[in-house]
């Protein structure tokens, strides 16, 4: 028995290890090895091998550094703006889908189509229906308002309190199909029985929806709460093929973008070769993404043994 | 079972054989000659005359064959830099003007002067070889250089009164001279004239980055850093007015769309839908305007309290210090670049020539080139810095600052400054 488990065992080893192998090369080496590169400083030439160690010099770097921190706040913005809002668009489209509609079938497939395109696609396309004077927006508006309007003359993208506030509209829409699915999934699993035994009690619809289908719909907005937050923090396509990380605003006499999330910034340092400072900075949003995800179990998990108690 | 274990030896072998077999390193052709490996972002027609030039070293020169390999001019730069961090790069390449001195303060280009370059340098367009010399050492060759100049849509011209209504479709030679203003003042002038915001019709329309914004600056004799590299010059007071100039026309005169801003209409797409009249613009969009039936001329940038000027643009090529044969590299680019190749390549292909001897001999029968000739005679000198990528992270969002009204000139230019000395020039 013992030699025909171990047998098992190699023959499965065999077989993983071709995945192994590219796990291995392509996401656990880099992963280590950009720990490695956060302890030293910019290359003088082309060669990775004669780098100079600077030991903690990257960590401290960012401490000081204005730009980062901005990003980092800009991040919690898009995430405070778009995770709630993602949710929200994504469950007033299920909850739609979930009743007996004609043309189900295509709304469903239509809502999730845009989650299947890329996202750079999405984001020029948004681009273009935001574009003052020509866009589609601005087209609407004009007709509706007369040329003298926001959207015509500036722009969503062209101004530093809109701009964020757009890219999180273009993202939310292309993103909700998915929760959507998620939240149809979830809705059909809730027994029909539980909803009968409202009605006898004489229970309203928004009763109903807020003491039932949202209790019972917990899991998949804590699980679409916790993967907002890791898309937040890792936000950088959106923002590359829409804004590149602008318009800037002046803030306490510091000229930063207002659309520059974390993931941006780190895009720039890196693809300005500091290779280093770019490591230290994906190591530092590692700890906050591992801290939040952390933090958010802690209340999930409490938040279910107080249920449990009632 | 027995056919099971053959497959997987035959797996095995194959992969051994693929294994020991590989050989990264080929060095010559099958017929004996060595292989000179070139990098090259030359288009379709572009690469048919390189492959021309190709053929007429290697008759001279029976020893080397030239491999011409083409990589996307968008992501040159990352695809070379990871190429000589794994010690994979070409023996040379063709590369854009501010790569040069990046590849030179990394030792990764092979110092020309070493190769005998101080006998023909002088062949070569100023302008265009400027970018080449990093601290008084040149590390590449001019292979194309452009600059640009103002275009104008002639219908929008016609409407507004400024140009007859009888006037041909064709450009006719020095009707720029007539036509265009050649001050800025006059420049505002006309703007206002061909502006019309009920139809959403703008004068003129700019991007905002630090290159394009050189022409602004040069007009006003401002530098951005000093000759030698080490200090920021870009808070002079030219500088300041230069970008005080360039504010005033989206802020206070309203002949500006606002192109610059983020999601904006791009000042090319606006001037083929006719709702610009006036762009700068480079040559290589002349035959997109073209096709696109345009009826537009092409005229020389307004001048500022230095003249009228321009930036400059194009592209080097480069010897890499990994190459084991640097002088055949020079030997084929210095015959590529010479005048006789050069007249050949510039009229089969309507670009502007970079060296000086062949300046005489090209002559275009498109007459947007000539202005574009004429223009690249007034260009000033680009920055030349270890990270040009950089220095406009720093520079373009001090001056997006100001055209959107957040800081003054003064302001945020002193603010670029310090922040291009210290983490750019001093580092």
């Amino acid at each position: 028995m013992a030699i025909r488990t171990s047998q098992d065992t190699a023959v499965a080893a065999g077989f993983l290890s071709p995945f192994m192998l590219l796990f291995g090369t392509f996401l656990i080496f880099p992963i280590f090895y950009s720990f490695y590169l956060s302890f030293f400083g910019s290359p003088t030439d082309y060669s990775l091998s004669n780098l100079e160690f600077v030991g903690l010099a990257n960590y401290k770097r960012i401490i000081g550094d204005f730009q980062f921190w901005w990003s980092l706040g800009v991040t919690a913005l898009y995430g405070v703006i778009s995770i709630p809002l993602g949710i929200c668009a994504s469950l007033a489209l299920a909850l739609l889908l979930d009743n007996k509609l004609f043309g189900k079938s295509f709304f469903r497939s239509a809502f999730f189509l845009p989650n299947v395109l890329d996202m750079l696609v999405v984001g020029v396309i948004w681009t273009l229906i935001y574009a003052p004077k020509f866009g589609a927006l601005a087209q609407i508006t004009t007709w509706l308002m007369g040329e003298n309007n926001f959207f015509n003359t500036t722009g969503l993208l062209g101004s530093p309190y809109t701009a964020l506030l757009a890219v999180v509209i273009a993202m939310v829409l292309k993103g909700a199909g998915f929760g959507m699915v998620l939240f149809l999934a979830a809705l059909q699993n809730i027994p029909e029985a539980v909803y009968e035994a409202a009605d006898i009690d004489g229970a309203s619809e928004w009763q109903k929806f807020t003491k039932i289908t949202v209790p019972l719909l917990r899991p998949i907005i804590i699980f679409m709460v916790i993967t907002g937050v890791i898309g937040s923090l890792n936000a950088f396509t959106e923002i590359y093929a829409m804004t590149s990380g602008g318009p800037q605003v002046v803030m306490g006499g510091e000229t930063v973008g207002s659309t520059s999330v974390a993931g941006y910034y780190l895009f720039k340092q890196f693809d300005s070769g500091n290779y280093g400072y770019a490591a230290a900075i994906s190591y530092m949003l590692l700890i906050i993404t591992l801290g939040i995800t952390w933090l958010q179990q802690r209340i999930a998990s409490r938040n279910d043994a107080m249920e449990a108690k009632k | 079972m027995k056919e099971r274990n053959l497959i997987i030896i035959a797996v095995i072998a194959y992969l051994a054989l693929v294994f020991v077999g590989w050989d990264d390193s080929i060095a010559t052709s099958p017929d004996g000659r060595t292989i000179l490996t070139f990098w090259h972002t030359y288009n379709d027609q572009e690469e048919v005359i390189l492959r021309e030039i190709i053929k007429k070293w290697e008759t001279g020169n029976p020893k080397f064959t030239i491999r011409p390999v083409r990589i996307p001019f968008d992501g040159h730069k990352p695809k070379l830099r990871t190429a000589l961090t794994v010690g994979q790069g070409p023996d040379m390449a063709r590369v854009d003007w501010s790569f040069v001195c990046e590849l030179a303060r990394k030792n990764a280009v092979v110092d020309l002067g070493t190769l005998g370059f101080e006998t023909i340098r002088a062949q070569y367009l100023p302008a265009a070889i400027g970018s080449c010399n990093v601290g008084g050492k040149f590390y590449g060759l001019p292979d194309q250089s452009n600059c640009v100049a103002m275009f104008y849509n002639r219908q929008m011209f016609r409407d507004a009164g400024l140009l007859p209504a009888t006037a041909g479709d064709s450009a006719e030679a020095g009707e720029f001279e007539n036509v265009l203003p050649k001050t800025w003042e006059e420049f505002i002038e006309f703007g206002k004239k061909l502006t019309d915001e009920s139809k959403g019709q703008y004068a003129f329309a700019m991007l905002n980055t630090l290159w394009w914004n050189l022409t602004f600056l040069n007009t006003y004799g401002a530098r951005i850093v000093s000759e030698d590299g080490t200090k920021c010059l870009i808070d002079s007071d030219a500088a300041v007015g230069a970008v005080e100039m360039m504010a005033s026309l989206f802020a206070k005169h309203k002949i500006e769309a606002g192109a610059w801003r983020p999601g904006a209409i791009t000042p090319e797409q606006g001037f083929v839908n006719g709702k610009y009249a006036m762009i700068m613009m480079g040559p290589w969009n002349l035959a997109k305007f073209k096709n696109a039936k345009m009826d537009f001329g092409v005229g020389l940038i307004p001048a500022g309290p230095a003249g009228t000027s321009t930036n400059v643009g194009g592209t080097d090529v480069v010897i890499f210090k990994g190459s084991k044969y640097a002088e055949a590299c020079y030997s084929f680019l210095t015959f590529f670049t010479n005048a006789e190749n050069q007249v050949r390549w510039c009229t089969a292909l309507n670009q502007l020539p970079i060296n000086l001897g062949a300046y005489d001999l090209v002559k275009f029968e498109d007459q947007h080139l000539m202005t574009f000739m004429e223009q690249m005679k007034h260009a000033g000198p680009n920055p030349v810095v270890k990270d040009f990528g950089l220095l406009e992270d720093l520079v373009n969002p001090e001056i997006e600052a100001v055209l959107s009204g957040q800081k003054n000139a003064k302001e945020a230019l002193g603010s670029a400054a310090k922040k291009v000395q210290e983490r750019l020039l001093d580092s």
